[in-house]
């Protein structure tokens, strides 16, 4: 399964020394406020250079680049990546692996942030009860304002619709696992 | 997906020989947490279900005399959710017995959707 994507990094450095070291790690500190969205990684936007420019204003002070890069991220592994984006077989059985927290408490993972989540089932569990590497989630932050919204048909009292701009994140726990096709290039200088 | 059925098993195994130390670490991460999670989602979808929501088929009248009523075979084949949800396909479904499966039909989709993993996808 191929991808195109792109990761946003600040300007702080010898540009050669930084496309050397891209991607830059997304530590999980909840001291300092860092927490990223599916934990501890390297993470992408798939195929979105403008969500990457606004990720760098944001975050960067408008001194960034953005790196483009193709991944081919190996599907056929059984418990390597885990698809919360397009594969609902995928997001059904981690549902169900979710409410196994039921098991021992009325609240199960009720109120728990899916970041914290995630890093306790890496990291307070055995290996096998997540054993995924790389993960592919929406950000359904997007369809509140930004998403581009198109009815189906605009029937009924409130129509069914779908979102043409998903916003889509990849993230790798390891930096070793991620192949790429192509080698990361920056596409935009700020 | 194996992985997950696994990791399924290996953590019920890891949550019941660790149940109060999981249970207390899962109250700290509530604590910090701000957002919303699937719970809510499933009580949202619970209380948001409308029957406007649900695509209606035309309306159409059979007449039967009262012997035909409660007795004969009727070919349901303008509802479709007949195949899924009834016995046989509902092939060979009396009228009134199928009165019964309409009103079934709502409350499983209604009351099981905790226990079927795929309704809560709605």
């Amino acid at each position: 399964m191929e991808f195109t994507v792109q990761h946003t990094c600040s300007k702080d450095g010898e540009k050669e020394d930084i496309t050397s070291k891209v991607p830059f790690l997304s530590k999980y500190d909840p001291s300092k406020g860092q927490l990223p969205f599916l934990g501890e990684g390297y993470y992408f936007w798939e195929y979105n250079l403008e969500y990457a420019k606004i990720w760098g204003d944001l975050h960067y002070d408008r001194q960034y680049y953005v790196f483009e890069s193709d991944v081919e991220i190996d599907h056929n592994v059984d418990g390597f990546y885990l698809d919360l984006a397009g594969n609902r077989k995928h997001l059904v059985g981690f549902v169900d692996l979710l409410r196994e927290f039921e098991l021992i408490h009325p609240e199960g993972t009720k109120g728990v942030d899916l970041c914290y989540v995630i890093k306790y089932l890496r990291e307070a569990c055995p290996e096998e009860v997540f054993p995924f590497k790389v993960i592919r989630a929406v950000d359904y932050k997007n369809s509140e304002k930004l998403g581009i919204k198109i009815d189906f048909t605009g029937r009924g009292k409130d129509p069914s619709f779908t979102i043409l701009n998903p916003r889509i994140i990849i993230s790798y726990k390891n930096k070793g696992d991620i192949i790429y096709k192509k080698p990361p290039y920056i596409t935009f200088t700020s | 997906m194996e992985a997950l059925e696994k990791a399924k098993i290996a953590l019920r195994a890891h949550l019941l020989a660790n149940k109060d130390k999981v249970a207390a670490e899962f109250e700290q991460m509530r604590k910090i947490s701000k957002g919303k999670d699937i719970s809510n989602y499933l009580d949202a979808i619970s209380t948001a279900f409308s029957f406007d929501y649900l695509p209606t088929p035309p309306e159409i009248v059979y007449e039967y005399s009262f012997d035909e009523y409660g007795s004969e075979e009727i070919h349901y084949e303008n509802i479709g959710f007949k195949t899924c949800f009834l016995p046989n396909g509902g092939k060979h479904v009396q009228k009134k017995t199928l009165e019964v499966y309409q009103g079934l039909f709502f409350l499983i989709i209604l009351q099981d959707d905790r226990r079927k993993k795929s309704c809560i996808y709605v």
